[in-house]
């Protein structure tokens, strides 16, 4: 038989398949189980089904060797969680003193940040009005022509002198 | 209670437990209510009642043998932790054991392990043995050598499921869960893990017929 014909006969007993699986389970209700004994008569499909149901179910018996926890297996586990209770409480010893401390610091930290503010701003304030400063002077020295150069001369001297009591006069 | 000391309440519990009448065990939700109340010894109860169960779920899913207790005793842990948060609406078993199968799922993640799904032929001998298995009643041959090679075996037929029906399978046939437990384990309603394992068991029987009947 082709799978698609497979396919499409096992589509008809698809309705079976849950109480198929009751059926080899021996879970049914006997109602049930009437009407099934009935259908697996004329079906075929579904007789070869749940002998499959039965070969699987015998092969996967090979695991059911229960795992034994062994006597001390509760002890282990207690033990376990001593160890983690223990772990926690070591840990929150370590960190209340911090958390404690925490507001204070955080406290204390914000109010020094308020003093250096405060203390910027006053110490700004009066060095607001423009000024000239020491940066400038060398910058305005090297760009301005001067007025008069130093004499170096003898006759430069004389002009300089004559030029200077013209300006009075 | 608040005021009184951990270890003290739990002796009281302690001695309330004993100073019942042997037949009337705190049932488990006496039993959660009190380990929700931080009494280590309810708990411990509850360990010593449910181990075999959960030990079954992990050695349902996993498939080393030493991995299975591990991971056992992480279930427990993560029980003990999240005890507080359990509310009551479903029984602690289930509860439990969807704990189970999540934290076997994690370690499965966790180790990479993947599916055997190799298809290399099964020898002669091996044929010879799983057939001799499934022909008689017995629980998978006399010594343990055996009984491993048998799971070995069967192991690698299964390795053509999904994980989530190989669990499935393993669940109810080895480990005699409810088609309602192993639904509510795995958050699936009934008639879908009743489907879902009909399908398993057609494929795991024709994966049977075509790697060890096409020898015999």
């Amino acid at each position: 038989m082709s799978e698609q014909q497979e396919q499409k006969k096992m589509a008809g007993c698809e309705k079976f398949e849950a109480a198929l699986e009751d059926y080899a389970s021996g879970e049914l209700p006997r109602r049930d189980a009437k009407r099934l004994t009935v259908h697996l008569e004329s079906c075929h499909e579904c007789r070869e089904a749940l002998e499959d149901a039965r070969l699987s179910a015998r092969l996967v018996a090979v695991f059911s060797e229960a795992v034994d926890p062994g006597p001390g297996f509760t002890q282990r586990v207690m033990a376990q969680i001593h160890v983690a209770e223990h772990w926690v409480r070591e840990q929150r010893s370590f960190w209340r003193p911090i958390e404690a401390w925490s507001w204070r610091l955080a406290l204390s930290a914000s109010l020094a940040l308020a003093l250096l503010f405060s203390y910027g701003l006053r110490s700004n304030a009066p060095s607001a009005a423009p000024e000239p400063s020491g940066v400038l002077v060398p910058q305005t020295d090297a760009f301005a022509v001067p007025i008069s150069a130093p004499p170096s001369t003898g006759d430069e001297v004389l002009m300089a002198i004559a030029e200077k009591h013209h300006e009075r006069y | 209670m608040d005021n009184v000391p951990k270890y003290v309440a739990a002796s009281a519990t302690a001695v309330a437990m004993t100073a019942r009448p042997r037949t009337a065990k705190p049932d488990d939700r006496e039993l959660v209510r009190a380990a929700q109340k931080g009494e280590v010894v309810a708990f411990e109860e509850l360990v010593r009642r449910h181990q075999q169960r959960v030990m079954a779920v992990v050695g349902g899913v996993l498939r080393r043998r030493e991995d299975i207790e591990d991971v056992a005793q992480q279930v427990f842990m993560k029980a003990y932790v999240s005890i507080g948060r359990f509310d009551m609406r479903s029984a602690f078993s289930t509860w439990l054991y969807k704990i189970a199968v999540n934290e076997c799922w994690d370690y499965l993640r966790k180790k990479k392990v993947r599916p055997l799904s190799y298809e290399a032929d099964l020898s002669e001998e091996q044929v010879r043995h799983v057939e001799q298995f499934v022909s008689t009643d017995s629980h998978g041959g006399g010594n343990p050598s055996d009984r491993a090679e048998l799971r070995e075996i069967v192991e690698r037929l299964l390795g053509e499921l999904s994980e989530e029906d190989r669990v499935m399978l393993v669940l109810k046939e080895a480990q005699g869960f409810a088609v309602e437990e192993i639904g509510r384990m795995l958050n699936l309603n009934v008639n879908t893990v009743k489907v879902r394992l009909f399908r398993a068991r057609r494929k795991l029987a024709k994966t049977y017929r075509r790697r060890v009947g096409a020898h015999s």
